[in-house]
């Protein structure tokens, strides 16, 4: 029954994407198109001048109401998106305007700021369905304490109470304060189940701030095995600055290969912290096309 | 959304899911006459499962006093107010639960808890429902001025509200006990089910960022053993095994015989719908009013009075089977009782456990003049 549902659920928002799809495809070929240079891409910098190169794009925002939870309304009116690409590289800056920055996670009530690219065949209705068993899409997903974690160090509990005390953990190794991981034994990792048994969102030590997943279909959002995407945000005076990057072909055959000269579906998605958003609950773009320069 | 059939409500009702039942569902049925909130349950889960760090406010399984306590605070109260007053109408609730009023978009009909509302576990302790008074308030059945202790697990609901609410299917009800596990590598800490589950018993781990939640310590109920909290009951408030619905009851089974049979263990709230599978023996000092009513449902007197019944020696099986409240570490499926014995027995039709129906009283002399000492306050 809930396979039912969500394939008519699907195949209504399909049927009404088609529609703004086919308008949008008449009225332009590519919605962002990612410009290719020959120098090396800003992976890194949001505000590096190579982004002047690229072709500003503003997406209007909207509300995601195909599952429940839904988002009512949209957090942000629009963002403005640019992607460059060197031949080896694809890197979007993504811009939003957010009065607050919330790039903590610990207390029971603080969800993150983010956003995400979404990747798959063009012309392929399902990819805003977040694809479907025989159509994967690929989700690039940016995340802000993530970035905090990469900038400022792990943020543990005594970040959010800075008059936290214990005496001891099992299995800890040190002296109080105990932080992650440098205290924590392989025995002390028990006691800690997100972190033992290989969460991305649980472990200590973030090599980047993008994580990228595969999709297929509502709610099938899992962390690659393979993991190569890299970016960084930056907020400043009320407004987050984001690159998100990955390579053009990937080796890992989880990843859609990004061909130049190609076209490709695409959507962005932002979570609004301080908003109380969170999975599902994000504002999103139409389904737009993607043209690889 | 699914029609499935509660039989707490009497009526079919709606569900993100269709009605899957486990081959077996366990339970547990709690004698609130009997608990004295000394907290060992508590303690036993908070050394068994959250002694790590993220994890040092959580109490999967705590006891709360009623009527003014309540872990997270007013888990229950805030609940209630979104629902808005209902109603059961002979027996059969004619209200809305948290999946029929859920507002449109959404899944359940929720709140989410913040940071402060979990850092008071022990308020309201001991604090009775009004002021004690001149009074002799204890010297009549059931008393005017009360207090009862409510220890609560996660209830492993047959229509969990948190599975239902998780958009990921990260959390799962298994198929052989109904245990309802949250699965730590496909979380991605969104806090649905925090916010959707009713009883407040998902979790969110401050350190490691993803929810975690009662396992109903299904370790040792594989291997046959109670859970930690249930074996570790002084006050042997306590009976856990496995649950029929009321059309297929074993009455040897004891928590059948308590639910079904005897309808001494009443749900939860039944009215949010989740048909939680955690029983009360409601307490017989206090009234049964809309309190205990809106708490235990519309059976609540009937269940006093049965448990009353019992206690005038009128029901010596109801008697024999509270009596084999964790007397054991073993499950066992069937019990009987004798004249003299409760016997418990496990699914081969072997004995696991004899308790004596009526303990021996010995009354010792004041003086003992062989060691030639007087004993003071000693049975």
């Amino acid at each position: 029954m809930k396979k039912i549902v969500l394939i008519a659920v699907a195949l209504v928002a399909l049927v009404s994407l088609s529609v703004l799809v086919y308008g949008i495809e008449a009225r332009q070929a590519a919605d962002v198109v990612s410009i290719r240079v020959s120098d090396a891409l800003p992976v890194t910098d949001p505000h590096s001048q190579l982004w002047s190169k690229a072709t500003e794009f503003q997406l209007p925002m909207g509300s995601q109401t195909i599952i429940a939870p839904v988002k009512p309304a949209p957090s942000v009116p629009y963002i403005q998106v640019r992607s460059l690409n060197n031949g080896t590289h694809i890197a979007f800056l993504i811009t939003w305007a957010d009065s607050t920055k919330n790039d903590r996670t610990v207390k029971i009530d603080e969800f993150r700021d983010g956003s995400a690219v979404l990747l798959g065949p063009v012309g392929e209705m399902a990819v805003l369905a977040m694809g479907t068993a025989t159509i994967p899409v690929n989700v690039l997903h940016w995340k802000a304490d993530w970035q905090a974690d990469i900038d400022t160090g792990f943020q543990g509990v005594e970040s959010a109470f800075p008059n936290f005390w214990v005496d001891m953990y099992p299995n800890v190794i040190g002296e109080p304060p105990y932080t992650l991981p440098g205290n924590f034994s392989d025995a002390a990792k028990l006691y800690l189940p997100g972190w033992k048994v290989g969460n991305s969102f649980s472990q200590p030590l973030k090599v980047t701030s993008v994580e990228e997943n595969r999709a297929r279909g509502f709610g099938s959002l899992a962390t690659e095995q393979s993991q190569g995407a890299i970016g960084r945000g930056i907020w400043e005076n009320g407004q987050w600055s984001v690159v998100i990057a990955r390579q053009l072909h990937p080796s890992d055959n989880e990843d859609i290969q990004l061909i130049s000269g190609e076209k490709y579906s695409t959507a962005f998605a932002i979570w609004d912290g301080a908003s109380g958003d969170v999975g599902a609950r994000k504002s999103i773009t139409a389904l737009l096309t993607l043209y690889v320069q | 959304m699914a029609k499935v059939y509660n039989w707490q409500l009497g009526r079919y009702m709606e569900y993100w899911y269709e009605e899957v039942r486990p081959r077996k569902q366990m339970a547990a049925v709690f004698d609130i006459n009997k608990c004295i909130a000394c907290q060992t349950c508590t303690m036993a889960c908070k050394t068994t499962w959250t002694s790590g760090k993220g994890q040092e406010y959580m109490w999967w399984n705590n006891v709360e006093t009623r009527p003014w306590g309540s872990f997270p605070m007013g888990w229950d109260s805030k609940l209630l107010n979104l629902l808005g007053p209902q109603e059961w109408v002979n027996g059969i609730y004619a209200g809305k639960t948290i999946f029929e009023a859920a507002r449109p978009g959404e899944r359940v009909l929720g709140n989410l808890p913040i940071d402060m509302d979990w850092a008071y576990p022990n308020r309201g302790e001991d604090e009775t429902n009004e002021p004690i008074d001149e009074a002799k308030y204890y010297f009549s059945m059931p008393h005017s001025i009360w207090t009862f202790y409510l220890a609560r697990v996660c209830n492993h609901c047959t229509y969990p509200a948190c599975l239902a609410a998780c958009p990921r299917t990260s959390i799962y009800k298994r198929p052989q006990d109904g245990i309802v596990l949250l699965d730590q590598q496909r979380c991605r800490g969104y806090r649905e089910c925090v916010r959707a589950c009713p009883y407040k018993k998902p979790m969110y781990n401050h350190e490691t960022r993803i929810s975690e939640k009662c396992l109903f310590c299904f370790p040792a109920v594989e291997q046959g053993n109670w859970p930690r909290c249930m074996r570790s009951c002084i006050g042997k408030i306590r009976m856990f095994g496995s649950i029929h619905t009321p059309d297929n009851i074993d009455p040897e089974n004891p928590i059948d015989f308590l639910v079904h049979v005897k309808k001494v263990g009443l749900p939860l709230y039944p009215q949010f719908g989740t048909e939680p599978n955690v029983y009360y023996i409601p307490p017989i000092h206090v009234p049964a009013t809309k309190f205990l009513q809106q708490m235990f449902g519309p059976n609540v007197q009937k269940a006093q009075e049965t448990y009353n019944a019992m206690r005038n020696g009128e029901d010596p099986e109801l008697q024999g089977i509270l009596m084999l409240n964790v007397s054991t570490d073993r499950i066992f499926s069937k019990f009987r009782v004798t004249d003299k014995h409760a016997i418990g027995f496990d699914d081969n039709g072997s004995e696991v456990v004899r308790v004596n129906l009526n303990e021996p009283k010995v009354v010792r002399p004041f003086y003992d003049p062989k060691l030639g000492v007087y004993r003071h306050n000693i049975t």
